[in-house]
């Protein structure tokens, strides 16, 4: 017997029993007076106590087991289909119709929620699926060749020009390895290399680099870019590819060049002398010497072209040389792990300072590998020192090591006319000439010798200044953006607004009578800075700049000649805004400046502006702190280029989407509420704030 | 100034003959080949002063004319110009490495070539 029935009998059983009891008991003292009345009274006490146990066996079925059928069928609903259906109605349990119904209503609200879950789950998959075929879309559509691979190599993507591209080998599947198709050592290095710069903050996306096919035949000019997991791990990465043409046409091009050369200087040759002959034996002949000292003057000047026509010749092969910014400890780092690898036991010591240079930084660690292994072969454990010295035409290195000059001359002229790579087969000396490099061998200044050649100088200004600043995940694209860019309006929440984040360099601080000289502005969608979405153009003010601006801001009078006046940057940058809300910090001066040129520009800026500065000051009425460098600095934000208009428009963007969450926490969550807390702090900081206060530089961080 | 033997080992005529002018109008005696196999048969005679020699023979090239110049002990010590239309830093060095005294790229200034050889032959060996 079950707990529940076992409590209804005692109860049943307790009620029942004290009537017939009592009942009997009177009929036992009546039984001799009156044995009428007693059988009368018995049979009523047994008549009440079946009568009781007939109630309670009613109250068993009726709540007892059906309280128990329902259990069973709560039991059963989590993972019913049809819950309702097998939910009975509430008048078929009459004792527990009120506990019935509640339980329709639960499983009413079960079902709503139910529904609404697989909704979303079926909205997500749906976004998700157009997301991914939008994205096939533009892979399949894209003219290089393109691979997801994991960090291994394995192919977890391609697109149709990769297959194109590489000739449609049977290599080619998913899951199968990247390296049956491309050579896998200038890829690793490559992975390795950006690896380097992402630990130094510098971006997961690498620079061109060469790469050849498995049969060597062919080469191909490739990128890579890492994929990073939110949490920071490397999932994989992308590698983009083109033809960089064939490696042999590539070769034969510098052989005819070569030939060419070598070609006209014998006849040049003969020329010069036989004419320098005749201008000497002339001499004395007044009518033809002249005559003669010409056809030498001419010799000389065809010289000097066909010098200058080869020389361009070999430039323009060497252009055709993807070489990417790196610095030389990097290059340095990978060579003495390769030589680690190959149990090379010279040790290679860095005598250069900290210098970026232009180079093929899997070929040139390759060279610096495969010398250092002929060194070690004939100086077995020597050390190894190189020497860098920066100049403007390039990195001057010298690779310096303790042998005799002649003992080296004869082996390392060997090397240079050798190969480094079975496939393709290239000339270490065609290596070398692809950097525009000419090695020679030097006695050392200490001894010794060094191989000295000079590198072109980096390219980007960013790797001489030694730093780049990239974002940490650009945000390029949006797919789902189309639904978001709906006109804002004031009950748009601001984690949704798409809004441009701008700033202006001027001449000077005064908008009623001072001009633009630059406007730099980012896109930003909801709590996302769209890096890839940047505004940035110079503008020509019309005056000179005070040198004490140029000093700011450090645009000058020729860097704007021949831009765009105010009224034309004015007109592109209204088409870049759109109908996005407009943010900048301290707005009121930037807006003074474009408000004046609306008429002439033809346009109007009519569109909600919100003022960061005024947004902070929400936060914290006390703050005395509003100017950009210590807001940026309070909410963790590194300014990259402070004081250039794309630097400070990029700022001011992050510390937007760093004040959303701190504005939801005071219940500034719309566009309309944000507008009047910006008007409400213009209206305080008007009575209250003096204009001197603010960033002392510019004074342009004080209030409105 | 006794007259020094000078050998021209060119396969451009047009070149051998102003040499050969200028180097005789300079006094010395002059006596020139113009392929490899007839300056590999001139190895058996008696050696020059100098030898004027081109990189690119036909038949044999002058590199390897000089190895073979060089192992020959009375031909040791003749003094060597290289003359080529290669202008690769590497090939100066391969041929300094062999033995020859002075690489000069074609082309060149006569005068200029008759100090260094008025210098070879008078002085000691400048390299």
């Amino acid at each position: 017997m079950s707990g529940p029935r076992r409590r209804l009998w005692a109860i049943v059983v307790a009620a029942a029993l004290p009537l017939p009891l009592a009942l009997w008991v009177l009929a036992h003292r009546r039984l001799a007076a009156d044995p009428d009345l007693a059988r009368l009274l018995a049979w009523a006490g047994f008549l009440g106590l079946l009568w009781t146990l007939a109630v309670g066996a009613r109250l068993d079925r009726e709540l007892v087991g059906r309280a128990r059928r329902l259990a069973e069928i709560l039991a059963t609903l989590p993972a019913a289909r049809r819950r309702r259906d097998r939910v009975p109605a509430p008048a078929a349990f009459p004792l527990l119709s009120d506990l019935v119904a509640a339980v329709h209503r639960l499983v009413d609200h079960l079902d709503e929620v139910e529904r609404r879950a697989a909704a979303a789950r079926e909205e997500a998959t749906r976004g998700l699926a157009r997301e991914r075929s939008r994205l096939a879309a533009v892979i399949r559509d894209l003219a290089d060749g393109l691979f997801g691979c994991t960090l291994d190599g394995r192919i977890v993507l391609y697109n149709e020009a990769a297959v194109r591209l590489l000739g449609a080998p049977p290599e080619l599947g998913l899951g199968h390895s990247l390296y049956a198709l491309l050579m896998r050592r200038p890829i690793l290095h490559q992975l390795r290399e950006i690896e380097r710069r992402r630990a130094r903050g510098e971006g997961t996306v690498g620079e061109d680099f060469l790469c050849a096919g498995r049969d060597g035949e062919r080469l191909f000019r490739c990128r890579l870019a890492l994929v990073v997991e939110e949490d920071g791990t490397t999932q994989g990465f992308v590698l983009l590819l083109r033809e960089a043409g064939a490696a042999l046409a590539e070769g034969s091009t510098r052989d005819f060049l070569d030939r060419l050369e070598t070609a006209w200087r014998g006849p040049l040759a003969s020329l010069r002398a036989a004419a320098e002959v005749l201008e000497g034996e002339l001499a004395d002949h007044p009518g033809l010497h002249g005559f003669a000292r010409g056809i030498v003057g001419d010799a000389e000047a065809l010289e000097a072209i066909l010098h200058r026509l080869a020389d361009t010749g070999r430039t323009y092969v060497l252009a055709r040389w993807p070489l990417q910014d790196v610095r030389l400890a990097d290059v340095l780092e990978a060579v003495r792990d390769r030589l680690a690898e190959r149990g090379v036991g010279v040790s290679l010591r860095d005598r250069a300072p900290d210098v970026w240079l232009a180079a093929d930084s899997f070929v040139l660690t390759e060279l610096l590998v495969s010398l250092c292994t002929e060194i070690d072969r004939r100086r077995p454990g020597a050390a190894v020192e190189v020497f860098a010295r920066a100049g403007e035409e390039g990195v001057a290195l010298e690779i310096g090591w303790d042998e005799a000059e002649g003992q080296a001359a004869a082996w390392v002229r060997a090397w240079l006319e050798g190969s480094l790579f079975a496939r393709p087969r290239v000339e270490v000396d065609e290596l070398f000439a692809r950097h525009g490099a000419r090695p020679v061998l030097m006695p050392g200044t200490t001894g010794g010798v060094v191989l000295a050649f000079t590198l072109p100088p980096p390219r980007a200004l960013h790797a001489r200044r030694g730093r780049t600043a990239l974002p940490p995940r650009p945000e390029f694209y949006d797919f789902d953006i189309a639904p978001r860019t709906r006109p804002p309006t004031a009950d748009r929440p601001l984690g949704e607004l798409a809004c441009v984040v701008f700033d202006l360099e001027t001449t000077g601080l005064d908008p009623e009578r001072d001009e633009i000289v630059q406007i730099a502005a980012v896109r930003v969608l909801g709590r996302r800075v769209l890096r890839g979405e940047l505004f940035d153009t110079l503008v020509d003010p019309g005056r000179p700049i005070p040198p004490a601006s140029t000093r700011f801001h450090g645009i000058t009078d020729e860097m704007v000649r021949g831009k765009p006046p105010p009224a034309v940057a004015l007109q592109r940058f209204h088409a870049f805004c759109g109908d996005r809300v407009l943010v900048a910090h301290n707005a009121a001066f930037d807006m003074a400046f474009l408000r004046r040129h609306e008429a002439e520009a033809g346009v109007r800026f009519d569109q909600p502006v919100l003022d960061t500065l005024l947004l902070a000051a929400a936060l914290d009425e006390r703050a005395e702190d509003l100017a950009l460098d210590g807001l940026a600095a309070r909410l963790g934000i590194d300014i990259q280029g402070r004081h250039t208009a794309p630097g400070d428009a990029l700022a001011t963007a992050e510390i937007l989407v760093a004040l959303l969450d701190l504005l939801a926490a005071r219940g500034i969550r719309t566009l309309g509420e944000a507008l009047e807390a910006c008007r409400r702090m213009a209206r305080i900081r008007r009575r209250t704030v003096t204009p001197a206060a603010g960033d002392a530089g510019d004074g342009r961080e004080t209030a409105p | 100034m006794t007259a020094r033997r000078i050998l021209i080992v060119d396969d451009e005529p047009n070149i051998v003959l102003s040499l050969e002018f200028l180097m005789k109008k300079a006094g010395h005696v002059v006596e020139s080949v113009t392929d490899g196999a007839a300056a590999l048969d001139r190895l058996g005679g008696p050696p020059p002063d100098l030898v004027i020699l081109d990189v690119m023979l036909p038949g044999i090239d002058g590199f390897e004319l000089l190895r073979r110049m060089r192992a020959r002990p009375e031909w040791r010590d003749v003094r060597v110009i290289l003359l080529t239309a290669r202008g690769r830093a590497s090939e100066r060095e391969h041929g300094l490495a062999l033995g020859a005294d002075l690489y000069v790229t074609k082309p060149f200034s006569t005068r200029e070539l008759i100090r260094r050889v008025n210098a070879l032959l008078d002085g000691e060996r400048t390299r």
